[in-house]
């Protein structure tokens, strides 16, 4: 009785060992492979952005399609700062020496689609602020075996995440292609 | 065997393959990261050297002159190595690391480029100690860094009767050749348009028709300006001037008491932020027959008109077939027997021939079949010479030099615009890698220059008593709806670089900032619709086209000429004005 109990708890423990055990650390590093792949193309297509002051429908479904290659489903979520220099700055009152008194105006995703659906591209200018971040929206098979063990609740359990920002450069140009 | 022992074996092979595998991916992840700092610092460095040019020519009044020139460049340089230099002292590099590391940079201007990079015919040291001396003798061993002689954007052309000629291009549609057209060597410039729809030439005038319906004649331009009167006690005065161009030179007209005794006008240039009244007797003389109504306009379309008859007559039958190569100035870069080197060029015109213009040549319009050619010229030649440049480059015998591969987006972006484009490769990156990438910044904030966008639109509320203006890019939505639907009225166009803050120096610690074209007490704001916010304007090409169409359906007409009209007119007749009196070293040569 003791042992065929031994041998049952053995062969869950080998099971374990064998299949569970190399089949998380498969996944995990499937995981931190499509965290490179992402991270990679989220910067690339930030920088894009930032040295050719526009964001195009092209550019952004290619850089979706990119990030959907690794296998997993994502959610984008795109934040563009632009720059007002108006406040103060343009009138010939006192204070329009003052500098530093910028603003900025947020655009979120949902706005940056709508513009992106509507005309193919947003134009951008110099000292605007772009912001990517992707997160993963499925659940990989890492995090499912790891559920198996433990759980990790909350809106935030996602496990592959790419992020990137930066000011642009350079006034779009609104000629050519 | 037991179970239990094969669980043992396949764990002790499965976790040195997990502990390999794992570190080999976190390095990977290591480097990635490494890559994008790289990347990034590059990009930030290159900004920082647009931005030093940028800041040092808008405010340097003698910037177009070439000695100024190339020391706003070398200055562009050096913020270029400290701001990498800041940014790199992290990952431990030296300012002569970086050096060794950054093959060459590359400044791309209105007609032609600096390469900066090592040359070697430097003087070589001899003797030790207290002999050591300087040689004349180059041995081909010392290197030092600096900018390379300027290259024109040129190609050379066989015609058909023999001659060889070549022909400048530059960042616009402007062009200068020389050789021998049948009529013994002559060297000519000047801009090239479709002559098709230039009419009506009044000389007495100075009207003419363009394209139809846009009437391009004199014109009041008018610009705010802060002056010192009085250095001493840092007594200022602004107010709203008339201002004509007198060879590339702003002149104003004082407003107050603005005739001398004699009948002539009071002008002054605006040197050194102080009213320098002219007594130049033949500026006088322009400014007394033109009334202070600038006719540059008119002029660039009259001798653009002229120019382009003449190369028309000239060059009519040149296709790319034509051209020569760059490197090898006694080869066609086609041959009957070889099509592969049709590959020469990156664009292919074919058989069209570029210096003929017509609807669909119009040297104006991006797609046309000049630009094209232009562009691949220009491509062509850069790539000849920073190709040599960088696999000539020897800093480091560790490591060889090659020119990285650009995309096309990136060349388009170098095509049309000044830029800077920074090579850094070499750098070994965790062990594993030697980075290698560049970054291209462009400069759309300069005086070297004025393209198809640097043109905005001063707007107010048509009937409006709020002194509110608003400056517009040509393709704006508002701007045309407005404009269509009579709620907004045009006031003038004027090249973007007159829309940048300009500073007075009083003194040490007292400065005055002012806009040219904030005047009188207005208000001016960019527009909230193209300016400050994306969108999607449309493009300065269907402007000048006078037709819109839908993005994605190309059969629905948006606006058409009629509705476009005014915007067509200010546009179209500053963007020649803004042209016509860019200063140029070379454009004056032919004339």
């Amino acid at each position: 009785m003791g042992d065929s109990l031994i041998t049952v708890v053995a062969i869950f423990l080998a099971a374990i060992l064998m299949f569970i055990f190399p089949l998380m650390s498969l996944a995990e590093k499937n995981d931190n492979i499509s965290q490179l792949a992402v991270q990679t193309a989220t910067t690339k297509f930030v920088d894009d952005v930032r040295t050719t002051g526009k964001m195009t429908l092209e550019d952004y479904e290619g850089y979706l399609g990119e990030i959907n290659s690794t296998g997993n489903a994502f959610e984008a979520e795109i934040l563009i700062q632009q720059l007002d220099d108006n406040p103060g700055k343009k009138t010939t009152q006192v204070e329009s020496t003052k500098i530093g008194e910028n603003l900025y105006y947020n655009i979120y995703t949902t706005q940056v689609m709508n513009k992106l659906y509507e005309t193919g591209r947003i134009n951008l200018k110099e000292g605007d602020i772009v912001t990517v971040t992707v997160k993963n929206t499925n659940q990989t098979i890492s995090q499912l075996l790891r559920n198996f063990f433990y759980t990790i609740a909350g809106n935030d359990s996602y496990e592959i995440v790419g992020q990137h920002s930066g000011i642009v450069s350079v006034n779009a140009s609104t000629s050519g292609n | 065997m037991k179970l239990q022992h094969l669980a043992i074996i396949f764990v002790i092979i499965i976790i040195p393959i997990s502990v390999v595998l794992s570190s080999y991916i976190q390095n990977q992840i290591k480097l990635i990261e490494i890559q994008t700092a790289y990347d990034n610092i590059l990009i930030n460095s290159t900004y920082d050297a647009v931005k030093a040019f940028q800041l040092n020519t808008t405010n340097n009044k003698y910037s177009t002159i070439s000695d100024s020139k190339i020391r706003d460049i070398e200055a562009a340089v050096s913020t270029f190595y400290n701001s990498l230099n800041t940014s790199m002292a992290k990952y431990g590099m030296s300012s002569t690391d970086l050096e060794a590391y950054t093959p060459a940079l590359l400044f791309t201007l209105y007609d032609g480029y600096y390469i900066y990079s090592s040359y070697n015919n430097v003087y070589s040291l001899e003797g030790e100690g207290d002999e050591e001396k300087a040689s004349i003798n180059l041995d081909e061993k010392n290197f030092e860094n600096g900018l390379k002689p300027y290259v024109y954007y040129s190609a050379k052309y066989k015609l058909n009767d023999g001659n060889v000629i070549v022909v400048n291009y530059t960042l616009d549609n402007e062009i200068t050749v020389y050789g021998d057209f049948g009529d013994g060597y002559e060297t000519k410039s000047g801009y090239l348009i479709d002559t098709g729809k230039v009419k009506n030439i009044d000389e007495t005038n100075k009207t003419l028709i363009y394209d139809n319906d846009i009437i391009i004649q004199k014109e009041q331009l008018q610009e705010h300006l802060i002056t010192i009167e009085n250095s001493a006690t840092g007594e200022t005065k602004e107010g709203d001037y008339i201002y004509i161009f007198y060879q590339n030179k702003k002149v104003y007209l004082d407003p107050e008491d603005p005739i001398y005794s004699d009948g002539s006008y009071k002008i002054f240039w605006y040197d050194n932020y102080t009213k320098t009244y002219i007594q130049d007797a033949q500026t006088k003389k322009y400014a007394q027959e033109c009334k202070m109504y600038s006719t540059s306009a008119y002029d660039y379309y009259k001798e653009a008109y002229e120019f382009s008859m003449w190369v028309q007559d000239k060059l009519k039958d040149v296709t790319q077939k034509n051209m020569l190569k760059i490197e090898k100035p006694d080869e066609f870069i086609t041959k009957k027997n070889n099509p592969e080197e049709e590959f020469y060029l990156s664009e292919n015109t074919g058989d069209e021939n570029i210096f003929e213009f017509s609807d669909t040549n119009d040297p104006m319009l991006s797609d046309s079949t000049f630009n094209n050619h232009r562009l691949a010229v220009i491509r062509k030649s850069i790539e000849t010479n920073l190709n040599a440049v960088i696999s000539s480059y020897q800093n480091t015998a560790l490591y060889e030099y090659e020119m990285p591969i650009m995309s096309s987006q990136d060349w388009y972006k170098i095509l049309n615009n000044v830029s800077v484009v920074s090579y850094m490769q070499g750098m070994p990156m965790a062990g594993y890698r030697y980075y290698n990438n560049y970054a291209v910044i462009t400069n759309n904030v300069n005086k070297e220059v004025v393209t198809n966008e640097n043109i905005y639109i001063v707007t107010e509320k048509t009937g409006g008593t709020d002194n509110s203006r608003e400056y517009h890019l040509p393709g704006c939505k508002e701007l045309i709806d407005g404009v269509k639907g009579g709620s907004l009225s045009i006031i003038g166009a004027y090249s973007t670089a007159s829309f940048q803050r300009q500073t007075v120096k009083i003194s040490e610690n007292n400065e005055k900032h002012f806009y040219f074209q904030a005047r009188g007490g207005d208000t001016l704001t960019s527009c909230y619709n193209c300016v400050v916010n994306a969108t999607g304007n449309y493009s300065a090409d269907d402007i000048i086209k006078g037709e819109i169409r839908h993005y994605e359906n190309k059969n629905n007409v948006l606006y058409d000429k009629k509705d476009l009209k005014e915007i067509r007119t200010a546009y179209l007749k500053a963007l020649a004005r803004e042209k016509y009196n860019l200063y140029k070293t070379n454009f004056d040569l032919g004339n």
